[in-house]
């Protein structure tokens, strides 16, 4: 639990000083046409050992990314499922997650847009079919049924989101100045009673 | 403050080193820049603080008029000044360094030159797809001419046109002929089946498979159109390895284009990196050197307002020694040449007041002498003809007078020459203590004179024993005034113990003598019944007595004495067990200096 607290307040200074850094460009610029990530839909289904997750999202980068995608910056997305257990008068428990690198990147000689998990590589001929893919996640183990309470609420999130730690360097600090660079990443929650769906 | 500053100035220099360490290394804390940027903004913030409430604290000085602000602030300024303008000229010059060296990255002929490597590459891949389109459609053709595919047939029309692996396909995916190069192709990737349905609805397709760090393959798919009716459509696929040395020189310039690409599209933020880095280096640098500064601003003005507050002092008439910079410097020097300077001036004054005083004091005691001298002469003149008149009256008249009378006249004229003799004693003090010639002082074995004096107290009424120390070191004193000091004390407590004598009673007087750290230790103690508290407190005032015959001298004389030769003298009473057993009186003289050395010698 310690180390989930201090985890929390190191990510709160880290934002703090990352906002700090935003402060140091001249005020915020205005929003622009940005692209966003939205989770469409999400559910989890009983598979043969516990729960499995499915989810859609829809993702579209935007003029900005788009181009440095044409232009072979690797974009890094991450997918994150959380599955928590409310309880009172404490943070929630924390029962299961699972996280999915992507990797979406354009091989300009081929011509081809290509979607790599870990050593596991996809090719595409246009960009929308890479990320009509990328946003489509289908029965992913999640959680054993051992591990779950018939009749407990469980609170389930959902997240897509681009990986700005992964930009090339001076990306990033544009991403800090430019929310062109940034896409719009809703997390999806709901709640999940495991027994009820059998 | 001192520290809080050191270390935070510390901190700021890591992280400057880090944020530049990660603009420089393109790989080296690229997750982490935002948030290097903004602690080093955090600490830039600190810094500020830190100079802000130095500079107010200055400021609000300077408004009070604290004395020492103006010079502060003067150095301050100074210091300030030296660290900002050089530091602001070098931000200039490495802006515009950074800024135009990154301009200097991009160049059009570069970008044209790797847009047209890559166009090259693409070109050769083209060529290679259309080659084997070509190829294979014409092998679709003689193959399409016989009934059933003949592996022999497909093995030697791939050899033929030279192409790596030939398979044959229904448009489910089962594979009908294979034929291909070595053993490479014993197992040929195939097409998916939407790829096998698109192939089989136009007139074949190519595509390059692969990337450049596996290989590239080029495949491409023909369908094979059979003149029979009621064949089942087949599709051929060729495979072909685009050769080593192209994918390489393809990857490498892939690679080029991607990386010129990316340094293009983050221009921008490059430059912005540069800057920021810059910047910061710039103002923790500046802040530091100001913070700085007003250390430095004190530690040179605090000599110097020390020298002016000491001459303020001296003008004031304060002589007392300031404090002195330790330092070797000529700072240094100065400080302790002035505290010298004021040193010697106190010690002059001093003097000069002492010189004063004692000429004042032998003045007093001169006129006080010839007081007393004249006084105990004029009042000694008629005492002898008082006593000689009274005698003579009892000598004429004694005869002549009845029984009672001539008692009466005789205790009469006793009474008269009683206390003319005690008048003379007192006028005879009274002269001895007005009189005392200031001691001469000389070598003294003090336990020799003790012996020599208590040879008169031999056959007293009162036994006087010595505990005497017999290593005792020669003190330096007059030997005629310490004999008067002995016998005065020797007698004080003889006569005390008279009554004690009296009353058959055993009396001791008790002499001993005692080294005690650089001073001789004599004491003159008895068995009696102590002085009384109000003697204790008044004993060295004159006219202070126990005897009924008394002048209350001996004492004030005795301390005279003592007080002349440096040493002191303390009374006290006895104690055993808490009750007085009997008076004290003792005497410290310092020793003659080189008596020990003396003694070891001899």
């Amino acid at each position: 639990m310690t180390v989930s607290i201090t985890h929390c307040w190191k990510k709160r200074f880290e934002r703090a000083c990352v906002l700090l850094g935003c402060l140091c460009f001249l005020g915020f610029p205005s929003a622009a046409w940005a692209g966003s990530i939205e989770p469409q839909s999400a559910a989890l289904v009983a598979d043969e050992t516990g729960q499995s997750v499915t989810a859609g999202f829809a993702v579209t980068l935007g003029p900005r990314l788009e181009d440095a995608v044409g232009r072979s910056v690797p974009l890094h997305f991450r997918f994150e499922f959380d599955l928590t257990r409310k309880r009172r008068y404490w943070i929630d428990e924390h029962i299961a997650g699972r996280m999915i690198n992507y990797r979406l990147s354009y091989q300009a000689l081929t011509r081809q847009y290509r979607l790599s998990v870990g050593s596991l590589h996809q090719n595409f001929e246009t960009l929308d079919e890479a990320l009509r893919t990328l946003g489509r996640v289908g029965r992913l183990h999640i959680v054993d049924k051992a591990a779950l309470l018939t009749g407990e609420t469980y609170t389930a999130a959902v997240r897509l989101s681009l990986d700005h730690t992964q930009l090339p360097k001076p990306l990033q600090i544009d991403a800090l100045a430019d929310p062109d660079w940034r896409l719009e990443t809703k997390t999806l929650r709901w709640d999940f009673v495991p027994g009820t769906d059998k | 403050m001192k520290i809080l500053l050191a270390v935070v100035a510390g901190l700021s220099a890591m992280l400057v080193f880090l944020l530049a360490s990660a603009s420089a290394d393109t790989a080296l804390f690229s997750q982490h820049t935002p948030l290097l940027i903004g602690m080093n903004a955090l600490a830039a913030l600190v810094l500020l603080g830190l100079v802000g409430t130095q500079v107010q604290r200055l400021f609000r000085e300077y408004r009070a008029g604290v004395f020492g602000a103006r010079l502060k602030s003067r150095l301050l300024l100074m210091l300030a000044l030296m660290a900002v303008l050089p530091g602001t000229l070098l931000y200039a010059v490495s802006m515009q360094f950074a800024v135009k060296s990154i301009d200097s990255w991009f160049d059009v002929r570069v970008e044209a030159a790797l847009d047209g490597g890559l166009d090259l590459g693409r070109g050769v891949l083209d060529a290679m797809q259309d080659d084997l389109l070509t190829k294979g459609r014409s092998m679709a053709y003689d193959l399409a001419g016989t009934a059933t595919i003949d592996p022999v047939l497909l093995n030697r029309l791939r050899e033929q046109s030279s192409v790596q692996g030939a398979v044959v396909l229904k448009t489910n995916g089962d594979m009908v002929a294979n034929s291909s190069e070595g053993l490479r192709g014993l197992l040929p990737t195939l097409p998916t089946i939407a790829q096998l349905r698109q192939a089989r609805l136009g007139t074949g397709n190519a595509r390059v498979d692969g990337d450049t760090e596996s290989g590239l393959v080029v495949r491409a798919l023909v369908p094979v159109s059979s003149y029979r009716i009621g064949s089942e459509p087949l599709v051929l696929q060729l495979e072909q390895p685009v050769p080593t040395a192209i994918t390489q020189s393809a990857g490498l310039v892939e690679a080029a284009q991607r990386d010129y690409q990316e340094l293009q599209l983050g221009r921008a933020g490059l430059k912005r990196l540069y800057t920021l880095t810059l910047t910061f280096a710039l103002l923790l640098a500046l802040f530091a050197a100001v913070a700085l500064a007003f250390f430095l601003a004190a530690w040179l003005a605090k000599p110097l307002l020390m020298l002016v507050e000491g001459t303020r002092a001296v003008a004031a008439g304060d002589l007392t020694p300031r404090a002195t910079l330790e330092t070797d410097d000529e700072l240094g020097v100065l400080t302790r040449s002035f505290n010298d300077m004021t040193l010697q001036l106190d010690q002059a004054k001093k003097e000069r007041e002492a010189a004063q005083v004692s000429m004042i004091a032998a003045q007093r005691a001169a006129a006080w002498s010839e007081v007393a001298r004249r006084l105990a002469h004029e009042i000694k003149n008629p005492l002898t003809p008082i006593q000689l008149s009274a005698e003579r009256l009892q000598m004429k008249l004694a005869d002549k007078l009845d029984a009672s009378d001539a008692a009466m006249l005789a205790r009469a004229t006793r009474t008269i020459v009683d206390q003319v003799e005690a008048m003379k004693n007192m006028v005879n003090d009274f002269r001895d203590y007005a009189r005392l010639p200031p001691p001469m002082p000389a070598p003294l074995d003090l336990n020799a004179l003790i012996s020599e004096v208590l040879e008169l107290y031999d056959h007293g009424p009162v036994p006087v024993t010595t505990a005497l120390d017999t290593n005792l070191p020669k003190v330096l004193a007059d030997a005629d005034q310490m004999r008067q000091v002995l016998h005065n004390l020797i007698k004080n407590a003889a006569e005390a113990m008279l009554e004690k004598v009296g009353a058959g009673e055993t009396a001791r007087v008790t002499v001993s003598t005692i080294a005690n750290h650089r001073m001789a230790r004599l004491t003159v103690s008895d068995n009696g019944a102590g002085f009384p508290a109000q003697i204790l407190a008044h004993a060295f005032e004159p006219y202070v007595t126990t005897k009924p015959k008394g002048t209350g001298l001996g004492l004030a004389i005795v301390q005279k004495i003592i007080d002349d030769h440096g040493g002191t003298i303390t009374l006290a009473n006895r104690l055993t067990d808490g009750v007085v057993s009997g008076a004290e009186v003792s005497l410290q003289l310092p020793f003659h200096l080189n008596s020990r050395h003396n003694d070891t010698a001899a």
